[in-house]
């Protein structure tokens, strides 16, 4: 027998016989009155979030408005010296796990209770049609697609920003977005995540296009 | 798709369901595991987050079968908890070198040879017998198995490998104690 007849054969073994019923202890039934905390946690875990559709950058006025405000971001960017791009550190936390990173932010008194501004990609790649928009008092995540290829850009309130990075099998590189301090987690079989942050707010880019592309996309957010 | 899945609410229904239909056996097998109720809710969260990363997974199978699976993970998370507490290092050890199942001889569709490999991976030690659950009846890739269980993907790979050596060893004792009855 070979080494994958051998896993076929678990395999059809498990499916076959996996189904029958499990006889547990009685006292496993017990119900538990889970702690308000707890509670607290999973209603956040399942609240519907609320979603908010409209038409994409249609309008004739905008496109012409992203492609003068790419041109403006671009030109400043090439007017300055290389010393004089610095980053503007807003104090990323960063606590290492096996598996993950958790990375969030000290509350320094600069994020206000929330959006005063809402930030949006100005100009997408050929094909790619929003589909879906979700807003809650934490973030804004708006999602974008083009048959398999995606871009999802979250906006979060600063001082909620709490989040579990899979940095298990990548690594975090440090890198400057838009004049700002922020990482990247490439994993080139899946994606790309950037991340920065602003005085206010933490941005979050997840896609699998073109890292080049994906740049492009990143600078013309406003 | 990277981690981060974000939920829609039909997946965060979807998600609620399954708590409710089975946070009180969660609970109470962390509870058992872990000694205090507050530890034993943090398992059952933990568990609940990770089915909310392999909902596609779970989707469409039996209530049983996610129970299954949840059960495994709730287990595997409160040892890890557990162990974590009381500061041990749970290696494995050295990888071990892939089965040699050449000399096996087994036709694949003979169902009462399934059954019977069915009942020794049910006998075999629970953190073989999960890994291979995990991956062959859910088709969970090693490296989820990593992170659903909480450990490292040569562990996964180890255990994978030692509960398949394993399950040789016993079909060979059924087929040595035919040959001699």
């Amino acid at each position: 027998m070979t080494e994958p007849q051998f896993e076929e054969f678990l395999s059809k073994s498990i499916k076959n016989f996996g189904d029958e019923y499990i006889e547990l202890d009685e006292d496993l039934y017990e119900p538990h009155e889970f702690s308000p905390e707890f509670e607290r946690k999973m209603e956040k875990l399942f609240r519907p979030k609320k979603h908010i559709r409209f038409p994409l950058f249609r309008t004739r006025r905008r496109r012409i408005a992203s492609v003068v405000t790419a041109v403006v971001v671009l030109s400043s960017a090439a007017a300055m010296s290389v010393g004089a791009v610095k980053s503007r550190l807003f104090g990323f936390k960063m606590k290492k796990a096996p598996t993950h990173t958790v990375v969030s932010f000290e509350n320094d008194g600069t994020s206000s209770e929330g959006f005063d501004k809402v930030y949006e990609i100005t100009e997408l790649p050929e094909g790619f049609e929003l589909v879906d928009r979700s807003q809650d008092f934490d973030k804004i995540a708006t999602e974008y697609r083009n048959n398999d290829k995606y871009i999802k850009f979250e906006q979060w309130e600063k001082k909620y920003y709490n989040v579990n990075d899979d940095t298990e099998y990548k690594n975090i590189e440090d890198t400057i977005v838009n004049g700002y301090e922020g990482y990247i987690l490439n994993e080139k079989s899946e994606g790309i995540i950037v991340t920065w942050a602003s005085e206010k707010y933490v941005f979050k880019i997840y896609s699998n296009i073109d890292m080049s592309e994906l740049y492009h996309v990143i600078s013309l957010i406003e | 798709m990277l981690k981060s899945r974000r939920l829609t609410n039909s997946d965060r229904r979807e998600l609620e369901v399954i708590f409710e239909e089975n946070k009180d056996i969660l609970f109470n097998i962390a509870r058992k595991i872990l000694g205090e109720d507050h530890l034993a809710e943090d398992a059952v969260h933990e568990t609940i987050l990770s089915a909310a990363e392999h909902l596609d997974k779970l989707r469409g199978l039996e209530c049983i079968q996610i129970r299954k699976y949840l059960i495994i993970v709730v287990r595997n998370t409160s040892f890890r908890m557990y162990n974590k507490r009381k500061r041990e290092v749970v290696s494995d050890g050295i990888p071990s070198a892939a089965v040699d199942i050449s000399d096996l001889v087994l036709d694949i569709e003979d169902k009462d040879a399934q059954e019977r490999v069915y009942r020794h991976i049910e006998s075999l030690d629970l953190k073989y017998s999960d890994v291979l659950k995990l991956k062959y009846y859910y088709d969970f890739k090693d490296r989820e198995i990593a992170k659903t269980l909480g450990i490292s993907l040569e562990n996964v790979k180890i255990r994978l490998v030692r509960g398949k050596a394993k399950i040789k060893e016993l079909l060979e004792e059924d087929a040595h104690d035919r040959t001699t009855v």
